[in-house]
């Protein structure tokens, strides 16, 4: 059912690096799964509608009234602690363009 | 310290008596960490001694934690290299409300990699074995949870359940896992994976264990807002009151083929039992659950590919360094972080959202979760809990199903339509299989919010079982 190429752009979709020698793999094993999943065309569902979540909770607004909000300059610093690279406290990434890197 | 198997009732006795303090039985348990853990990987990491709240009604109960749940200040994997050096920078709500009861962390347990498998094999810190048998799995993805309180390496500890990932390994270990209804325990702090369906719940030594920890992780928090508004009765309180006149339904699906025989006669034996305790058995029917997991692997890989995007070598975990454009440091980090499971559902629910199928497969799935939904509100008119197995089979040999994901998958085959409709499940162990001798699951699913009910049928059925 799913191609190669297919495979390959559903892959780029998702940032995920397939080898070359992997497509045929995942290719059966995600042709295996979605012909498994085929079987909900058994069931006719046009006058169903559809589920999304099950609390009955129609909305969940806060109160609109002002709260205090502490920034917890040690929290910054923790975080900042994390990120793999970091320049006079920002985060920094790669160029978008793919310039190489300074 | 002798070998006691401490509950938390148990344990609460002995540091009355003043048999040890809540130093020396977190101790007692690292020691013990330390001599069984090799062997079981169950834990990733054990976490230092800090008497939290010493007047909170668990204080001083040594529990484990998923390492999928948040502890400030220490690691959380999620079973997954691209968090390796991970460190949570809050508590999550549910270990904020333990740690107010006193409750004190032994450590950060094993589970499949972000919680995606039934076995505890897709971890990429090594596979958790059973304690039962160790050439078998736990069950997953809470497999680290369960061998922990089953092996006796923590009083109790904490799970979380997309698909099944508490009640499996509970039953697969011989202990007990509740499930809570999705909304009345906090998510928050939680690492996502299915946010739809997820939801955080204790595995224990006994069920009154189960109860007493329901009714401090309940409750509305307004940093998730799934969590429902409601009064939270006290679960331990009706835990003896008469079965008689309880109507416990037996779904005629869950006994078809794909289920062992050994499975069956224990469950069975278990049915008998309610009935001898006064409960009044009706066969039932649940038409769309054979519909379930179908409709499981197109809504949970949906939302595993949103809420996994997050991961990007950017903010924090692992990061490619050597690439040299934003796009390559993406998928550079995740080629190095994620495990062949985590992609392979990525990969899935990124098809499923993608343009031109979404009708086709998303929306209609959600559809089918309505009809599945609608089984059990038919079902609930006429009985008040429903039971049969947790899962098909006994714990499975480590490496039996790991190269083919759909039967895998299909080892949930029970526990996902809970989920799917929302509801409360537990299992607790009923007689242990004839030929494997290995554990045995019994599943019990209640009505939305009624966890009351079926807390209840387990513990007379585990008095039962325990004085029969």
């Amino acid at each position: 059912m799913l191609t190669d190429k297919d495979i390959e752009h559903i892959a780029k979709l998702a940032r995920i690096k397939i080898l070359p020698e992997e497509i045929s793999k995942i290719r059966e094993e995600l042709s295996s799964i979605f012909s498994y999943i085929e079987k909900l065309n058994n069931i006719n569902t046009d006058d169903i509608q559809p589920v999304f979540q099950t609390t009955g909770i129609v909305s969940a607004l806060r109160d609109d009234r002002k709260e205090e909000m502490n920034l917890d300059n040690n929290l910054s610093i923790f975080l900042l602690k994390q990120v793999p690279e970091v320049k006079n406290d920002f985060v920094k990434v790669s160029s978008v363009l793919g310039r190489s890197k300074k | 310290m002798k070998s006691h198997n401490y509950t938390i009732k148990t344990t609460l006795e002995g540091l009355k008596a003043r048999e040890f303090s809540a130093e020396e039985i977190f101790n007692y348990y690292i020691e013990k960490i330390h001599k069984d853990n090799p062997q079981l990987n169950a834990y990733l990491d054990v976490l230092p001694f800090k008497n939290n709240n010493q007047r909170g009604i668990l204080a001083g109960i040594p529990a484990a934690i998923k390492d999928n749940v948040l502890i400030q200040g220490f690691k959380c994997t999620a079973g997954s290299k691209i968090l390796e050096n991970y460190i949570a920078s809050y508590d999550a709500t549910s270990i904020q409300k333990l740690r107010e009861e006193g409750v004190t962390f032994i450590g950060k347990t094993n589970l499949d990699e972000f919680a995606m498998g039934s076995s505890t094999e897709s971890s990429a810190y090594g596979p958790t074995r059973n304690p039962a048998d160790l050439s078998c799995v736990p069950g997953g993805s809470s497999g680290g949870s369960a061998a922990a309180v089953a092996a006796d390496l923590a009083v109790f500890a904490l799970g979380s359940d997309t698909a099944g990932s508490i009640r499996q390994p509970a039953g697969f270990c011989g202990v007990v896992g509740l499930k809570p209804t999705y909304g009345r325990v906090s998510r928050y702090g939680l690492i996502a994976m299915t946010s739809s369906l997820d939801q955080i719940g204790p595995i224990t030594k006994n069920v009154y264990d189960s109860a007493l920890l329901l009714n401090i992780l309940s409750g509305h928090d307004k940093y998730d807002s799934t969590t429902v508004v409601k009064n939270i009765p006290d679960f331990t309180e009706n835990l003896d009151e008469s079965l008689a006149n309880i109507r416990v339904g037996v779904p005629k699906e869950f006994f078809r083929e794909g289920l062992d025989s050994e499975v069956k006669e224990s469950i069975e034996e278990g049915i008998a039992i309610l009935e001898r305790l006064g409960c009044e058995i009706k066969e039932i029917t649940l038409p769309h659950s054979e519909y379930s997991i179908a409709a499981y692997y197109i809504i949970a890989p949906s939302e595993i590919s949103s809420n996994l995007a997050r991961f990007d070598g950017i903010r924090y975990g692992l990061s490619d360094k050597t690439a040299t454009s934003l796009i390559d440091t993406y998928i550079n980090s995740r080629e190095c972080g994620f495990g062949s499971e985590v992609r392979r559902r990525i990969m899935l629910g990124t098809f499923a959202l993608s343009s031109g199928y979404y009708d086709a497969y998303y929306l209609k799935a959600q559809k089918i979760r309505t009809l599945i939904k609608e089984d059990f509100n038919e079902a609930f008119k006429e009985v008040d809990a429903i039971v049969g197995p947790t899962s098909p089979s006994v714990a499975f040999k480590l490496g039996e199903k790991s190269s083919d994901p759909l039967s895998m998958y299909l080892s949930d085959i029970y526990t996902v339509p809970v989920n799917l409709a929302g509801l409360p499940g537990l299992s607790m162990p009923v007689r242990s299989g004839k030929k494997s001798h290995l554990p045995i699951g019994f599943h019990i699913i209640g009505k939305p919010f009624d966890e009351g009910t079926i807390l209840q049928i387990a513990h007379q059925l585990e008095q039962e079982i325990k004085n029969g």
